[in-house]
């Protein structure tokens, strides 16, 4: 087997080509076979494919895993990521966070625990002492904590799942301190524990098995002779699971969720229908409709804006939305509509334009297979989700969409929605300003600088992600090197607010301190939200002030080129930098502190700096 | 049916024992390179998916060449 190295293909594309065709036959055919032939050729490729993210992940664990990996490969591949595992002894599991780089250099970007409760807990969970839940959870903290402490990946951790097969479980039932019970009391206390720190995410096995069934989810006679207690047919969904979570870890979401109206909102078409003939309310099929629009709901709470894209009469469609009383979602909810009888691709690329996001960045939601279709060929980057026709497959719909997860919410996520709906009202002013000046002038800009501001590592981290096109190195990094960074230099963040909204971060500047006499710029960016503000010269400025007063004399910098970042190519000579070098699309400059600083551009009427902040 | 079984088998052999595509995947046993315990883990898991039927441990332990196991699916179907 495997007797002679096949010849690496180097044509450009072919990796990509075969990683999507293994991505294609897995869904059509999801058998753990083929689970194996998608792993055996994401393992034979290199380990970065174009059109995939790469991901090195490590594996913690105390039980057999290794059927699992397969699937977890092919889950992450159908969502864009190309994953390395890394296997962990599972007989000294718990060294590994004591001594990462036992699994190897460099360390990995993601680390999964996977944890058996069983083999956590061992015999005492049939007589727990009183203080059983504390000693799990401080095991569990321990690796978890040694993890976050040593290395810069993210920790994705599996709680304990329920037993395959309890005893005494009517006793258990009503016993506060047995073991089920206390199996409970350390999921509720793990979630509680790990919920502040921005790197770690848990895997419910609680959920995970629940959704499947706890009775076909496990495989006892496995579990006795192989020490790998789950079932293959258990599998896919567990790996799709997995997937859900590192995805929402390492990959942008989207932002916008763009539905249609007739049949998606509610049932019926209300034009034909009309308002008394539609579904929608508390009744079945009504209650299906309602429920979708719950979950867009939360999806607004969450930070993703909404938008309407329908074929119908705007005043109909809007005093409907308006006065139904049984109405969840109201014309206030959606950030942008477009809602007349133009063609719904072309809506869908104004409705970009107008706030402001690329096209990748969006859902599409519509029960029309025509325009399903016509969006997918006109506008392949976004993301399309045919909405099911019977109202039954409703919820089964609305958990399987992808890109809509996100681990949690910080103020940022909600004040940058903000900011975006708000970009429309400023659009409009815009246009009725005689002059930029003019308009600048009456946003009444307020900045604020901090400098080391770790508990907005997170959100740094993102900017880093996803900034393209004002991003003068285009460096990602994680949280971990966020934190990494700010540790060995100093980390910028400047947010915005004007009359309208609360921008939240818009400007991120990594600086690497060096010895102290020269420091270095390595990474600067502006989120698009708040480009033709001029307010990257205050950042900047700030950062060449902080120079000067440090008693360094000169400030390096330098612009790698990309597709997307050339209206950054002269941003460092414009503001006093003198051109040093130039090689292979990248550009240094450097600047004598003292040369630029102070400067405030027409319409900012604060800037406020902060240290440290708590 | 039986060839059909067989094809079968040899594409669950062949991806999960990454057994070369010029290699005979009837002449391929425990002794093999490459077939391990994970390996054989493997292999009685998607055999099972595949074809819907559960060993018993004996089974899965006798099951240790490509003939075996598709005598062993063969008494079974």
């Amino acid at each position: 087997m495997a007797s002679s190295e096949p010849a690496r293909p180097t044509r450009a594309g072919y990796w990509s080509e075969r990683l999507h065709r293994a991505a294609a036959r897995l869904a059509s055919n999801p058998s753990h076979a083929s689970a194996h032939e998608a792993y055996n050729a994401g393992m034979e490729a290199p380990a970065t494919v174009e059109g995939f993210v790469s991901l090195k992940c490590a594996v913690l664990r105390n039980v057999t895993v290794e059927p699992w990996l397969p699937e977890l490969y092919g889950a992450l591949l159908r969502r864009g990521i190309h994953a390395r595992f890394l296997l962990g002894d599972y007989a000294v599991y718990e060294r590994y966070a004591s001594a990462p780089s036992d699994l190897g250099t460099p360390t990995p970007d993601c680390f999964l625990v996977c944890l058996d409760a069983g083999v956590l807990a061992g015999d005492a969970r049939h007589d727990p002492p009183a203080d059983m839940a504390n000693a799990v959870l401080g095991r569990i903290s321990g690796i978890v904590g040694g993890l976050v402490e040593r290395t810069s990946a993210s920790v994705v951790v599996t709680n304990l799942a329920p037993e395959p097969h309890p005893v005494h479980s009517v006793h258990g039932d009503q016993d506060p301190g047995g073991w089920p019970h206390l199996r409970r009391t350390v999921n509720a206390e793990l979630t509680a524990a790990l919920s502040a720190e921005p790197r770690v995410s848990i895997l419910d096995m609680d959920r995970i098995v629940g959704e499947f069934g706890a009775s076909r989810a496990y495989d006892t006679r496995m579990y006795m002779t192989a020490a790998s207690p789950f079932a293959v047919d258990f599998l896919p969904h567990l790996g799709r699971a997995f997937a859900a979570t590192v995805a929402a870890a390492v990959l942008s979401p989207k932002k916008c969720v763009v539905v249609d109206c007739d049949n998606t909102l509610w049932g019926g078409i209300l034009g034909e229908d009309g308002p008394e003939g539609v579904a929608i309310g508390t009744d079945y099929p009504g209650s299906a409709y309602r429920g979708f629009q719950l979950f867009l709901a939360g999806l607004a709470r969450r930070g993703f804006l909404l938008a309407l894209n329908s074929k119908n009469n705007e005043s109909d469609v809007l005093s409907f939305m308006q006065d139904r009383p049984e109405m969840v979602l109201r014309p206030a909810d959606f950030a942008a509509c477009r809602i007349n009888w133009e063609d719904k691709a072309a809506n869908l690329a104004e409705l970009a334009r107008e706030l402001n996001i690329g096209l990748d960045a969006m859902v599409f939601i519509d029960d029309s297979p025509f325009e399903c279709e016509r969006v997918k060929s006109a506008l392949p980057e976004v993301q399309v989700e045919r909405f099911p026709a019977n109202p039954l497959d409703i919820p089964r719909y609305v958990s399987a969409i992808q890109g809509v997860e996100r681990l949690s919410v910080g103020k940022d996520d909600l004040a940058r929605t903000e900011s975006i709906r708000a970009n429309a009202s400023r659009e409009r002013l815009r246009r009725g300003a005689p002059d930029l000046d003019s308009f600048l002038r009456s946003l009444s800009i307020r900045l604020t600088i901090a400098r080391q501001d770790r508990t907005a590592v997170r959100r740094i981290s993102e900017l880093c992600r996803r900034t393209n096109q004002f991003n003068l190195t285009t460096r990602r990094y994680g949280v971990g090197d966020i934190e990494r960074l700010m540790d060995e230099g100093f980390v910028y963040t400047m947010s915005m607010r004007d009359r309208f909204s609360d921008y939240g971060t818009i400007g991120v500047a990594i600086v690497d301190t060096g010895s102290g006499e020269r420091w270095e710029i390595d990474s600067f960016m502006l989120s698009c939200r708040a480009f033709g503000r001029r307010v990257e010269v205050v950042l900047l400025d700030a950062l060449l002030e902080d120079a000067g007063a440090a008693g360094v004399r000169s400030v390096g910098a330098r612009h790698i080129a990309t597709e997307r970042n050339g209206m950054t190519r002269d941003f460092f000579p414009e503001h006093g930098f003198a051109e040093t070098e130039a090689s292979d699309g990248e550009t240094r400059f450097e600047i004598r502190t003292g040369a630029a600083a102070g400067r405030r551009p027409e319409g900012i009427c604060e800037v406020r700096r902060v240290e440290s902040p708590e | 049916m039986s060839d059909n079984t067989e094809a079968t088998l040899e594409r669950i052999f062949r991806s999960v024992l990454k057994v070369h595509p010029d290699e005979d995947v009837a002449s391929v046993s425990v002794e093999s390179h490459g077939w391990d315990s994970v390996a054989h883990l493997n292999l009685i898991l998607a055999v099972e998916q595949e074809f819907r039927f559960m060993m018993t441990p004996e089974e899965a332990s006798a099951a240790n060449s490509f003939r075996a196991m598709l005598d062993l699916v063969n008494s079974r179907r």
